[in-house]
């Protein structure tokens, strides 16, 4: 159905996560990331409620392992699932139900993972992986790179539908929330609004921040900006 | 002219030119003094005697003395003259008067600063930092009174104000000054001490403020008007700016003459330290907070790893000793201190840990969804038993098939959910450790099989007897055989082969119950096991044995039929066993009634069993014959009162009440019996020939 990546970043220790499916508007159901905290990426036959619900143990200070055995003990279709726990510490505990149909596997690597079922092959999965390690830069364009990999690779074997790329920075701001419910190209969708879109408030996503929290108007920021810069 | 009142601590510090103006003050009847230095066209109070009566009003009956062109003595007094006149005859040291009282000012303020951050700053390490500095810099700094902290926020690139004395909050948290605006901005980049007393180079040092800032300025602004004195310094730390703090004088004469800067000067490098301990102590408190979570993770996830490889350690221990089932459920229990019991998949139970009565699978287990699911999926599943306590059902694996059943029963509460992997684990073992056992097991049935059909064929050989040696059956022991024939409805479900299976694994662990030796086999669809009791054993004892053997047997919860075997001395002799326990199985049937028939119990229906049959019949027409004829005629029943009187070993009252007769219908009976047969029942013959007849009638005809 899906293959997906989740990451914290190494430099700015934020969170992210990327995910494409077959299945239209992906991004609703998953992952669930929030800052400093962590993320739960579940997929197979999704159960959105695990995102809520584990986040709730890492935010108590639960590992990863634990908090997924403790999700895997609180869920009956644990077998139809595949479900990616990130906690604070960029360490991942993964679960590949035996329901999922194949070909499915998991790889947990340094401070990311990476799982998927009804793919082509497992190439994607070492694609995605090795692509992500393999890129510098921000989080969201390691994830982005990730993902185009594993699609130019075969991806989801039943065919794509929708694609989403989720980073959290502060609590309550989005930084990139980007999503595609519906394409023939749902990652190269997804990449195209991202470097489209990127300028408006990724690139000032800071100053957005402040602006919100001050009160103030982000176009009135950006112009005393630009002003200041002569432009 | 307006003058800024000195704190206590100037107060104190005095010199000896203080007593003399005190002096002057006396001698001369002044009701004030003061000492005054001009500087960029104003004047600031250099010393005061006694503040306590002058105001600003007061200035204008004050008079004045020009020492030099910087500096002025003020005072009032009845009769000015006298004292003018005295201050020109003191003219020529009256400036190293002056600078003695700047001295000791600049000493006042020097020392009151570096005490102030030294006691009260040096231990703030909770936000009110900013707050506390900025206060001791008003607090200490003639001319100062109100004042921002602004902080270089890396993300946004821009100076905010963290904290403000004399300003709006609500107004000056939105300021965002970039490193290139305003006086801030300047100090920041240019690492600098700025000073600013006069009007025009302070609006050219706002002037490149943003409108937006500088609205939020003045809407900040407490002040009745705005600054005319500013001084700003750079909060620096390992060469980078890190922060800048703004220090205002509003009133009209406010001014930051050089001598404050020069303080300011040394002190800014303190203030940078004090805020890089600060800020050292923040992030330290920061490191442990994370060290702490760090070491709670840590601690957990090597608690889980430590107990993870004990268990993984131990079963192997216990696998490679041949410690068996039980010590491996124990072990599982010790690590997860939870009950749990190892279910056959006919749901016998072959070990449990920590256990008592109220743990038992719930009824239909086997049809319930999660039992179904865990089969089909051969996964762990969990069944709700009541809000409280869940059933953990773990699947035992064997070749490609579930063989059994890990159930542990957890309470919701207390179960560490990390110890499911640890029973999944075990449950493997268990899995691979039954394949092993089941193996054994099968080579070892097979094995006594092919004895088995060797004995009965009477073929004893060397070879033969070490096998058999090496199945445990002592050459010289007593042996008896068990042949049990088992019904095919054991459960609706379960075809022939499960049944039969079921069969020899309840008969095995009855047999391991009793502690009885044995072997269990097939043969011609049937079950046939040995049971050895050591030679020097008591007979009487091994018949007891035998006895509870067979009352355990009873309780088996099907269709079986048990015939045993007599008990014979000597392996060979197993043979004769067998055909005694086939004749007991026969008579079973005959008989269509009880579950298990003993040979040395069964009386004389054995004899009768190997007796000819038209034999018996003519035995029993020689002697019951004219009875049964008559009743036929007569359409009588007197054969059935014989066998009751029989029965009742010819007590009278016993058979008048079987037979709800009275006991004159019964002597008459007796008496119509006797003449037809011609027979005294009184005769111990007749009687015995009467009763074997009835033994042998019930034998031909149940």
């Amino acid at each position: 159905m899906t293959y997906s990546i989740v990451a914290k970043c190494k430099e700015t220790g934020l969170f992210g996560a990327a995910v494409t499916s077959c299945f239209p508007g992906i991004g609703a159901y998953s992952p669930t990331i929030k800052a400093n905290i962590g993320i739960i990426a579940s997929q197979g036959w999704v159960n959105p409620a695990l995102g809520p619900i584990g986040m709730t143990y890492l935010e108590e200070g639960k590992t990863a392992n634990e908090t997924l055995n403790t999700l895997l003990m609180k869920d009956p279709g644990r077998e139809l699932r595949q479900l990616i726990v990130m906690d604070h510490f960029g360490n991942s505990a993964v679960y590949t139900g035996v329901e999922n149909d194949d070909a499915k596997g998991h790889i947990i690597g340094d401070q990311f993972a990476v799982q998927g079922n009804i793919l082509t092959s497992l190439d994607v999965l070492y694609a995605v992986a090795e692509t992500f390690e393999n890129t510098k830069g921000p989080i969201q364009e390691r994830l982005l790179a990730a993902m185009l990999a594993g699609d130019k690779i075969g991806g989801d074997s039943r065919g794509k539908q929708a694609a989403a790329i989720k980073v959290a920075a502060e609590e309550g701001f989005p930084y990139v929330d980007f999503r595609v419910d519906d394409s023939p190209e749902p990652v190269q969708e997804l990449y195209s609004i991202y470097k489209n879109n990127k300028h408006v408030l990724i690139d000032q996503y800071y100053e957005w921040v402040n602006a919100v929290k001050a009160g103030i108007k982000l176009e009135d920021h950006q112009a005393s900006m630009n002003k200041e810069r002569g432009i | 002219m307006t003058f800024k009142h000195s704190n206590s601590e100037q107060q104190h510090s005095r010199h000896y030119f203080n007593e003399l103006l005190r002096e002057w003050s006396v001698h001369f009847q002044l009701e004030h003094l003061s000492l005054w230095e001009c500087l960029n066209k104003q004047s600031y109070c250099i010393w005061v005697v006694d503040s306590k009566f002058f105001k600003k009003t007061d200035t204008e009956r004050a008079s004045h003395f020009s020492v030099t062109e910087n500096y002025v003595v003020t005072f009032i007094a009845d009769k000015p003259e006298a004292f003018l006149a005295h201050l020109r005859k003191q003219r020529h040291w009256l400036p190293i008067l002056f600078e003695s009282a700047l001295a000791s000012q600049q000493y006042a303020i020097n020392r009151t600063l570096w005490r102030e951050l030294t006691d009260d700053l040096v231990s703030v390490f909770d936000g009110s930092f900013y707050e506390k500095l900025l206060n001791i810099l008003i607090d200490s700094i003639p001319s100062a009174d109100s004042g921002l902290f602004l902080l270089y926020n890396q993300r946004t690139r821009k100076l905010a104000v963290r904290s403000g004395i004399g300003f709006d909050q609500e107004y000056y948290q939105k300021i965002q000054i970039a490193p290139t605006e305003s006086i801030a901005g300047t100090t920041f980049t240019k690492q600098e001490l700025l000073v600013f007393n006069d009007e025009g180079a302070l609006c050219k040092g706002m002037e490149s403020l943003s409108p937006d800032n500088k609205r939020l300025l003045i809407q900040a602004n407490k002040m009745s008007q705005p600054p005319h004195a500013v001084l700003s310094f750079p909060i620096i730390n390992d060469g980078r700016t890190l922060g800048v703090v703004v220090l205002q004088g509003s009133s009209d004469k406010a001014c930051f003459p050089h001598e404050v800067a020069t303080t300011m000067y040394h002190i800014m490098d303190y203030v940078s330290l004090l805020f890089g301990r600060y800020q050292n102590h923040r992030d330290t408190q920061k490191t442990k907070r994370e060290l702490e979570i760090t070491y709670r993770a840590l601690r957990t996830e090597h608690k889980q790893l430590q107990k993870t490889l004990d268990l993984y350690n131990i079963l192997t221990t216990l696998i490679r000793n041949n410690k068996g089932i039980k010590e491996i459920m124990r072990a599982m229990y010790e690590m997860t201190l939870t009950p749990i019991t190892y279910y056959d998949e006919l749901l016998l139970p072959i070990a449990s840990c920590g256990t008592n009565n109220s743990h038992v699978l719930p009824e239909n287990f086997l049809k319930t969804r999660e039992a179904r699911y865990s089969i089909r999926v051969k996964k762990w599943q969990l069944l709700k038993l009541d809000h409280e306590n869940l059933l953990l059902i773990i699947p035992v694996v064997g070749a490609e098939k579930v063989i059994g059943f890990l159930c542990a029963w957890i309470n919701v509460q207390t179960f560490n959910d990390s110890d499911r992997t640890l029973l999944e684990y075990s449950a493997s073992i268990l899995g691979l450790e039954s394949m092993k056992r089941q193996a054994i097991d099968n080579t070892k049935r097979q094995l006594f099989g092919d004895i088995f059909e060797q004995i009965i064929s009477n073929n004893f050989n060397e070879t033969m007897l070490q096998q058999a040696k090496n199945l445990d059956l002592n050459e010289k022991d007593f042996y008896t055989v068990l042949v049990c024939e088992y019904g095919h409805d054991v459960s609706s479900s379960i075809n022939e082969k499960f049944a039969s299976e079921a069969c020899m694994k309840w008969l095995e662990q009855a047999m391991r119950e009793m502690s009885i030796k044995g072997l269990v086999t097939h043969r011609r669809g049937n079950i046939v096991a040995f049971l050895s009791f050591p030679s020097e054993s008591d007979k009487r004892a091994i018949d007891q044995k035998l006895t509870r053997f067979c009352a355990r047997m009873n309780q088996f919860p099907s269709h079986i039929k048990v015939g045993i075997g007599r008990l014979e001395l000597g392996f060979i002799r197993i043979n004769q066993s067998y055909n005694d326990a086939k004749q007991c199985i026969r008579l079973l049937h005959k008989k269509k009634s009880g579950k298990i028939y003993r040979f040395s119990s069964g009386g004389i229906d054995h004899l009768l069993m190997n007796h000819d049959s038209d034999e018996l019949h003519l035995f029993v027409d020689d002697h019951l014959g004219l009875l049964l004829e008559y009743d036929v005629q007569k359409n009588k029943d007197l054969l059935h009162t014989l066998f009751v009187y029989l029965e009742n070993n010819r007590n009278l009252q016993k058979t008048t009440e079987a037979l709800s007769i009275h006991h004159n219908t019964l002597y008459y009976r007796i008496s119509q019996i006797e003449q037809i047969l011609s027979v005294k029942l009184s005769s111990t013959e007749d009687w015995m020939n009467l009763a074997m007849a009835w033994k042998i009638y019930q034998f031909l005809h149940d």
